[in-house]
């Protein structure tokens, strides 16, 4: 089965700016993909390169079989695009921006648009531009489900709405995941944790790990070691070994690459201890502590951007490459 | 297709209120257009006729607003369109932005430039091939530049604003042209080079609305957009040179006899003064006088170009390129003209105290009188067929009292035509003037090698038939009278000939010039 995203070596510059940094990912079809990263990462630049709005310095992109630099006119017709900066045609009421929309999409599904606008609730009387900020980004929805594309891609769909409002997007777009793939950029952790079945992290336009949410899940450990007495940290850390401190006699870091073996690994890394315990850790969790030891690493040795996004990726995708 | 007119009845519903205004000013426009062209009519139309002229701007006002709103509602620039995401066919949605101006705005125009012409009295179905030019020139020179701009900006006030950069940019092109450049006169006749540019630009112009619509590269678009006016002043350059040379290809050098003779015939009475602002005497006017004579009944010569040499005795020349003659037309008999160049402030200051050869060459039309239309002068209009349709100009409300004749034709310039008739000496008394009696008017309308169409919003084209004697040459003045029922005929030339044909001046001196003040006075 071939992805229904892939990605090889795409980099965006921007003048003397590289917004996107040669990146290679798959996106599996029928998946939730959830890309992550901090404001600035380079989640919007991605996606625009995906969907052809922006065009790519170097590398290539495929997009439900097709050249994302080919990605026009018809091909549109698979893929459903929101945006949070998305513009839509405020002059028009809701229902005729629906009317309007329905005569490009020979798949469009009349029962499936007024199921939507019901579960929306949406006002079909007023205009666009008369609507608040949750209503408009629900008609966008409504607009881009409603023919039940074959890919749906959303940049930031959730960004400054109220939880209501958000839960009711979600559960959207949680009844059309079984027959269709989406792709969805978000900062808003807790939300994508719910629902995604893959995750991606950007930073600074790199994507340091791709993978599914399970097998992020069962990478990522909290570790606290007891000592018999008090240590100082090893000096040759592991890479896979985030945010590591210590205080008296106990050890704690966040384990990047935990698998069965961890305990016994650390039992003969630490031969004083007296307890070792390992604690699963939400995806906001995981997602601070990559962004915090992003942060020292880049504090410490700015000098050396390329030492520090090694150690980094060396620790973070060790799950993947092995 | 389908495609097409989806997005075309979106524009149509969408912009019904800018659709609206521009077909209502243009309908307003239709009402009271006539006062534009009317001929007496017009003297009296005031308020309306000033209400007229704001109309026949307001109406391309209106279709700049339709265009610009027309192609902005799927805007070319920026990525945040929601159009950009959707199964939009980039050669569909062009279609349904050309559909949505031939619909409001060329439908409309085409039907106004109809109803302009029934009420002048013309048959449109005779001028579908003007309206047809006419159309064209229009996109040429207003829809489509206006169309390209707004491919590339992003909205209405950012269109607002490249539109008065252009302005300026043609305001300080203009000031640099009439300070800076040297200038001798107006170009030849001859204008096909000015026709390529014209084309060469239009082609230009529709390729980057191609260009954007097809991949949305907008600094691509508008480096293209940008690198127009450097083209087009290098293809003016060249057309320029190309009508110099078409000057000497279409009038060869005279090989026997010419159907007229030309002699320089300088002036033997009073010396006439020209006065001139210091700031714009950077050229020097020099007017040379002629005589002419030897032309054949039945032919009519006209001079189109002119070209001067002047030798020094040091052996130094100075020579301008073809020139646009002074628009003489002379027929049998004879009569003396004065044709006028331009000269360096340097270059006269030079030559001022030597006697000088000038050699003038000219290029000449001889036009021979074809078909004769005669018609009585009508109380109140009369249509003069391949002409037009004559009014009688009145200066009073009493009918029958004409003091002129105002024609207008269809569209365009008609064939070159004399037009003769007798004025009465004093006010009619209701007998037409007999044909030898009276004092004599004659005038010229239309021209040899009239262009297929004009811009201009007004499909009407005023012929400005000015008959010679109007007025009573006598010191209590007034005016003479064409009387109902006077025959007026129409004559019809076309040209038979081109040719070149020369004068030589010996011993030629400049005339001098005065400088008082920031003034220059030139005695010749």
């Amino acid at each position: 089965m071939n992805p229904t995203i892939r990605t090889q070596g795409l980099t965006k510059r921007f003048g003397r700016t590289l917004a996107v940094d040669h990146i290679g990912m798959a996106v599996p079809e029928g998946s939730i993909y959830a890309l992550v990263g901090a404001n600035g990462a380079g989640k919007t630049t991605l996606i625009k390169l995906l969907m052809n709005i922006l065009r790519a310095s170097a590398g290539h992109s495929v997009v439900l079989d097709l050249e994302s630099r080919r990605l026009t006119g018809r091909a549109f017709e698979r893929i459903g695009y929101v945006s949070e900066n998305q513009e839509l045609p405020e002059g028009m009421t809701v229902g005729a921006m629906l009317d309007y929309f329905r005569g490009f999409y020979p798949t469009w599904d009349k029962a499936l648009e007024r199921q939507l606008v019901r579960q929306f609730d949406l006002p079909l009387k007023r205009r666009l531009k008369h609507l608040s900020r949750g209503m408009k980004m629900k008609a966008a929805f409504a607009s881009s489900l409603a023919y039940r594309p074959a890919l749906i891609v959303l940049d930031e769909p959730f960004s400054g709405l109220d939880p209501l409002v958000r839960d009711e997007l979600i559960e959207g777009l949680i009844e059309r995941a079984p027959e269709t793939t989406i792709f969805l950029s978000s900062h808003d952790l807790a939300e994508i944790e719910s629902f995604s079945s893959h995750v991606g992290y950007l930073q600074s336009g790199r994507l340091l790990f791709s993978e599914e949410m399970a097998v992020l899940g069962d990478r990522f450990r909290d570790v606290t070691i007891t000592l018999g007495s008090p240590a100082a940290l090893p000096a040759d850390l592991p890479a896979t070994w985030l945010e590591a401190q210590t205080a008296d006699c106990v050890v704690g870091f966040v384990h990047s690459g935990y698998s069965d073996d961890a305990p016994r690994e650390l039992a003969a890394r630490f031969p004083n201890a007296r307890d070792i315990a390992f604690e699963p850790m939400t995806l906001r969790q995981i997602f601070l502590a990559i962004a915090k030891n992003g942060r020292v690493a880049q504090g410490s040795s700015s000098h050396d951007n390329s030492t520090r996004e090694t150690s980094a990726r060396q620790g973070l995708t060790q799950e993947k490459e092995a | 297709m389908n495609q097409t007119l989806h997005i075309f009845a979106k524009d149509a519903r969408r912009f019904w209120a800018e659709i609206f205004i521009s077909v209502a000013l243009t309908a307003a426009f239709v009402s009271i257009g006539r006062y534009l062209w009317t001929g007496a009519e017009s003297y009296s139309a005031g308020s309306v006729g000033v209400l007229a002229i704001l109309l026949g701007m307001l109406v391309p006002v209106s279709w700049w607003i339709l265009i610009t709103r027309g192609i902005q509602a799927e805007r070319l620039v920026g990525d945040t369109q929601f159009w950009i995401t959707r199964p939009y066919r980039w050669d569909r949605l062009l279609a349904a932005k050309v559909l949505f101006l031939l619909v409001f705005l060329y439908v409309p125009y085409f039907i106004a430039q109809c109803l302009l012409l029934v009420e002048a009295g013309f048959a449109p179905q005779d001028s579908v091939a003007g309206l047809l030019f006419d159309a064209m020139l229009l996109t040429g020179v207003l829809i489509l530049p206006l169309a390209a701009i707004a491919t590339v900006t992003s909205n209405f006030a950012r269109m607002t604003l490249t539109l008065l950069g252009i302005l300026l940019g043609f305001i300080a092109l203009a000031i640099a042209g009439s300070t800076g450049f040297s200038k001798q006169g107006g170009g030849p006749e001859s204008s096909v080079g000015i026709s390529i540019c014209f084309v060469l630009a239009a082609v230009f112009v529709s390729a980057a609305i191609l260009l954007q619509y097809s991949l949305r590269r907008v600094w691509v678009t508008r480096g293209v957009l940008l690198a127009l006016p450097v083209l087009l002043l290098s293809a003016l350059n060249f057309a320029s040179k190309y009508d110099q040379a078409q000057v000497d290809r279409i009038y060869p050098a005279a090989l026997g006899a010419t159907p007229i003779q030309l002699a320089y015939s300088p002036s033997t009475g009073g010396h006439e003064k020209v006065t001139l602002r210091a700031s714009s005497s950077a050229m020097v006017p020099i007017n040379l006088r002629f005589a002419e004579t030897g032309i054949a009944e039945g032919y009519a010569v006209m001079p189109d170009d002119v070209r001067v040499e002047i030798s020094a005795p040091d052996g130094s020349h100075w020579n301008t390129d073809w020139l646009r003659g002074g628009g003489y037309r002379f027929l049998r008999g004879e009569s003396q003209f004065t044709e006028g160049i331009s000269m360096p402030k340097a270059i006269y200051n030079k030559y001022k105290s030597m006697p000088l050869s000038v050699h003038v060459d000219f290029a000449i039309t001889q036009a021979q009188a074809g078909k004769v239309t005669a018609v009585p002068m009508p109380l109140e209009r009369v249509s003069v067929p391949e002409l037009g349709i004559c009014t009688p100009i009145n200066w009073t409300q009493e009918l029958g009292q004409a003091v002129g004749l105002h024609c207008v034709a269809a569209v365009r310039e008609p064939q070159l035509t004399y037009i003769s008739t007798r004025w009465s000496e004093g006010p009619c008394s209701g007998a037409p003037t007999a044909p030898d009696a009276g004092t004599i008017g004659t005038g010229w309308a239309g021209s040899l090698d009239p262009t297929p169409g004009q811009l201009n919003l007004y499909p009407i084209v005023d012929l400005n038939v000015n008959l010679s004697n109007s007025h009573v040459q006598e010191a209590n003045g007034g005016s003479h009278y064409l009387c109902v029922g006077t025959p007026v005929a129409f004559t019809q030339y076309k040209a038979v000939r081109r040719m070149q044909t020369s004068v030589d001046i010996k011993e030629f001196h400049l005339p001098p010039i005065s400088v008082a003040g920031n003034m220059i006075t030139i005695t010749q």
